[in-house]
C-alpha cells in the first residue's frame, strides 16, 4: 500500500488523539464556544447556560416572562435548530423582544445583555 | 524518515483490529459505504428541508449532487465517495466553527473511506477496517474522558439539566425520581440526592472510558462487545439519537463476526423513512418534536 496514505492515516489519528487539547485551547484561548465548536464528544458537554439581563426603559425586569412551549415555539425550534443565538432552542432575541413588548407595551425599549454562566448548576431563568 | 515505523505503538502492534479470518470484510465494508452515502444524502436532504426557505447555495446543491453519488454509487464506488467526501467537505467548512457535532462523524468515515479502496487490495480492506474500528474507539473514549473532565456528571448535574428542559429525558427519569424530585430538577435544582441517580451518571462515563479500552486491547472481548449493545440501544432509545445512532454503530459492527448491520442497517432505513414523512406532509410536522 501507497506509504503515503499510511503517512495520511498516521497523521489523521494523531490529530484524533489530541483533538481534546485543540478543543480545549479554542474554548480557553480563541473563546470560540466549545458548544459550537463540538465535535467528536460535543454530546456530552452541557450547555452553557445563559444568564438574561432585560433592562426596559434603563430598569431591570424583575418578572421574566414566562416562554410557553407552544407548537409555534416547536416550530421555531425547528426554523433556528442549525443557527442557534444566544437563546438556543427558545426563541430568537427578536422574538424576545416581540414577546416582552407585547406584555409590556410597544413603545417601551428593551435591552437584552446575555452572559454565560459556565458550569454552574445554579437556579437561573436559563434560556437554552 | 518513515513514520510508521518510528510509532510502531500504532500501526504495528495495537491498529491489528482487523479480523483476518473473516472473508467478507470487503462485502460488509461495501455495506458500510453504501450506507454511509445513503445517510449523508439524507441528511443532507432533512437540512435543507428543514431549513424552511434559509438555505444557501450549498445546501441546496448539496443534497442534490450526494443523491447524484447515492445513485450511481454501485457502478463506481469509490470515486462517488471521494466526491462525496469533497461535496461533504465543502458543507462542513461552510458552517464551520459551528458545524454540528455530527457532521464531524461523517466526514471522517467518509474521509477514510476516501484514503483506502478496499476494492483493490486485501491490504487496503485491513487497513480501513482497522482504521474504522480505532476511529470509533477514540470516539467512545474521549466522550467519558470529557464527561470527566468537565465534573458534570459526578452529581448528575448534566442529565437533571436535560431532565428539565427535555421530555425525552424526562419521561425516562421519572421511573427512577420521586415526583419531588422532578419538580425540584425542573425549577432548576439540579442536585437531587437521589442516590440511583448518581450510579446511572456516574456509571456512564465510567463505562465510555473503560469499555473502549477493553475493546481494543482485547478484540475478541464478547462480554463486553455483549454490554456495549445493550448500552447502545438503551441511550439511543432514551435520547432518540436514531441518525447518529445509524451511522456511529457502522464500525461497531465489525467487532462482530455476525453481521449485526444487515438488521439494524434495515430498521434504521425504516426510522429515516418515517422521518422524512412530516416533510412532505403525510404525517403532521410536530409528531418528531
Amino acid at each position: 500500500m501507497n506509504i503515503l496514505k499510511k503517512r495520511i492515516i498516521l497523521f489523521f489519528f494523531i490529530f484524533q488523539l489530541i483533538w481534546p487539547v485543540i478543543h480545549f485551547a479554542a474554548d480557553k484561548f480563541l473563546d470560540i464556544n466549545r458548544w459550537y465548536f463540538g465535535g467528536l464528544s460535543m454530546y456530552c458537554l452541557p450547555h452553557d447556560k445563559i444568564k438574561l439581563t432585560i433592562t426596559i426603559n434603563n430598569k431591570p425586569l424583575e418578572e421574566y416572562p414566562f416562554i410557553n412551549k407552544s407548537k409555534n415555539i416547536q416550530n421555531a425550534i425547528r426554523r433556528h435548530k442549525h443557527h442557534y443565538d444566544a437563546y438556543g432552542k427558545l426563541l430568537t432575541r427578536s422574538d424576545l423582544v416581540a414577546l416582552i413588548q407585547k406584555k409590556f407595551s410597544s413603545n417601551v425599549k428593551v435591552k437584552i445583555v446575555t452572559s454565560r454562566v459556565p458550569h454552574v448548576p445554579i437556579k437561573q431563568y436559563n434560556m437554552y | 524518515m518513515n513514520y510508521t515505523k518510528s510509532i510502531p505503538f500504532l500501526f504495528d502492534n495495537y491498529l491489528s483490529l482487523a479480523d483476518e479470518r473473516n472473508d467478507n470484510q470487503s462485502s460488509r465494508l461495501n455495506n458500510f459505504n453504501n450506507f454511509l452515502l445513503f445517510h449523508v444524502t439524507f441528511r443532507s436532504w432533512m437540512m435543507y428541508l428543514d431549513n424552511q426557505g434559509r438555505y444557501s447555495i450549498i445546501d441546496f446543491f448539496c443534497p442534490l449532487i450526494l443523491t447524484f453519488l447515492f445513485t450511481v454509487f454501485k457502478k463506481n464506488g469509490h470515486k462517488c465517495t471521494i466526491l462525496a467526501f469533497l461535496v461533504y467537505l465543502i458543507k462542513f467548512s461552510s458552517v464551520f466553527p459551528t458545524s454540528p457535532n455530527h457532521y464531524y462523524v461523517e466526514l471522517y468515515f467518509l474521509f477514510l473511506f476516501s484514503i483506502f479502496n478496499f476494492r483493490n487490495s486485501k491490504n487496503e480492506t485491513n487497513y480501513l477496517t482497522n482504521s474504522l474500528k480505532l476511529l470509533f474507539v477514540i470516539i467512545l473514549f474521549y466522550t467519558g474522558i470529557k464527561k470527566l473532565l468537565y465534573g458534570q456528571y459526578f452529581r448528575g448535574e448534566y442529565l437533571a439539566y436535560l431532565i428539565s428542559c427535555d421530555e425525552r429525558f424526562s419521561s425516562v427519569f421519572s421511573y427512577i425520581l420521586s415526583k419531588k424530585e422532578m419538580l425540584s430538577i425542573k425549577s432548576g435544582n439540579y442536585i437531587t440526592g437521589n442516590y440511583y441517580f448518581y450510579l446511572i451518571s456516574n456509571s456512564i462515563y465510567l463505562f465510555e472510558i473503560i469499555a473502549p479500552i477493553i475493546l481494543f486491547f482485547k478484540k475478541d472481548h464478547n462480554y463486553i462487545k455483549e454490554m456495549l449493545i445493550i448500552f447502545f440501544i438503551t441511550l439511543f432509545l432514551i435520547s432518540r439519537e436514531f441518525t447518529f445512532a445509524a451511522i456511529f454503530l457502522q464500525p461497531f459492527y465489525l467487532f462482530f463476526n455476525t453481521e449485526l448491520e444487515k438488521v439494524f442497517n434495515r430498521v434504521f432505513m425504516l426510522i429515516y423513512i418515517l422521518m422524512l414523512l412530516p416533510f412532505i406532509s403525510i404525517i403532521p410536522m410536530w409528531t418528531f418534536n
